[in-house]
């Protein structure tokens, strides 16, 4: 059912991609990309930035799930559906700020790759989260994290990488399509970290 | 449990920041020793004088042999005619250089970024030299 909680934890996954990407990292990337000496540097090393901008998508996102479950969500230990929902929350916000706009630009028809590169990266948020969350269950928060936002700025850089490539969508796409699938087996088989049977509030130790 | 969130903070900062001071300190490659910084400065002000003066001869004067077959007159005129868009020159906001070595050809050259405000709008030009100071790439946006 749809308790306050869920609903809850739908809005903070909401607020959480609003604070790390609209409202803290794009204004400092702005900011740092009207210099002289970052198109100077992306002139130079245009790969080289591609990655360090990609893995500061990593940090922001990443950084901001993990600050909002250590300050915002008690217990840490938690049932399974709470970072699946948190996920939902943060991949659906950013997947509307995204293709909203897209969709004043051209009809729905043709923005099926488009709303498949959403769904693709709804999933890669949920299955982040919940390695987020796992770092928790496990008591190793800072590990978790470190290889969440690896592998968020590994997923973002394959723009970069892949984009000078005659095929780049396909390769893009479909890294990203086995990134989500390996994600999903790790996710389904950590859902034993987990509190069963509850929403993650109940019973357990604060 | 205090100490511990403020570790979690600090690192998350800390990440954030060496990130961001990455991707600012990457331009740091020096100029090779065959270059003067104030030279290519003086340059780089004089190529952006040359378009604001629309002096196409001026331009193709200080151009290496490929710049010269790629600045035809029509080529030219499309840039004069975008950079007057802007209005009126007022000045070079922020300028930055750096040395950049080609592959293929090993040849060194001397690359400047330079940030000049007009009355409507701001260009960024990236302008390339070569040892000799013959302009070798111009580009702005």
């Amino acid at each position: 059912m749809l308790s306050g909680k869920r609903v809850l934890w739908f809005f903070m996954g909401a607020a959480c991609f609003i604070i790390s990407q609209p409202l803290l990292r794009l204004p400092i990337l702005q900011h740092i990309q009207k210099s002289t000496s970052f198109v100077l540097a992306y002139t130079l090393n245009p790969l080289l930035i591609g990655i360090l901008v990609a893995l500061s998508a990593g940090i922001f996102e990443e950084g901001f799930r993990f600050l909002f479950k250590q300050f915002f969500i008690k217990p840490s230990e938690c049932g399974f559906e709470q970072p699946i929902i948190f996920g939902l929350g943060h991949g659906i916000t950013e997947a509307l700020i995204i293709l909203i706009p897209a969709l004043s630009l051209a009809p729905v028809s043709q923005l099926g790759l488009a709303f498949l590169e959403r769904v693709l990266a709804i999933i890669l948020h949920v299955n982040l989260t919940i390695l987020v969350w796992n770092g928790f269950q496990k008591k190793q928060k800072m590990l978790y994290l470190l290889i969440a936002i690896v592998i968020h700025g590994f997923v973002d850089s394959l723009i970069p990488v892949f984009s000078s490539f005659p095929n780049s969508v396909l390769l893009i796409e479909g890294t990203l399509a086995v990134v989500d699938i390996l994600m999903t087996g790790y996710s389904y088989y950590s859902r034993k970290y987990y509190v069963r049977g509850r929403d993650g509030n109940e019973g357990v130790k604060a | 449990m205090k100490g511990s969130r403020l570790k979690s903070l600090s690192c998350l900062a800390l990440m954030a920041l060496m990130c961001f001071t990455m991707l600012s300190a990457c331009s740091s490659r020096k100029l090779s020793g065959d270059f003067d910084e104030d030279e290519v400065k003086k340059a780089a002000e004089n190529v952006i004088t040359l378009i604001n003066n629309q002096d196409s001869d001026g331009l193709k004067e200080i151009c290496n042999v490929q710049m010269k077959e790629a600045l035809t007159d029509d080529v030219l005129n499309k840039v004069f005619e975008s950079i007057s868009e802007g209005g009126k020159f007022e000045k070079i906001e922020d300028m930055s250089i750096a040395g950049m070595t080609d592959k293929a050809s090993e040849e060194e050259f001397a690359v400047v970024v330079a940030k000049a405000k007009y009355e409507i709008k701001t260009f960024t030009f990236t302008i390339t030299f070569t040892k000799q100071m013959k302009l070798a790439g111009l580009y702005y946006r």
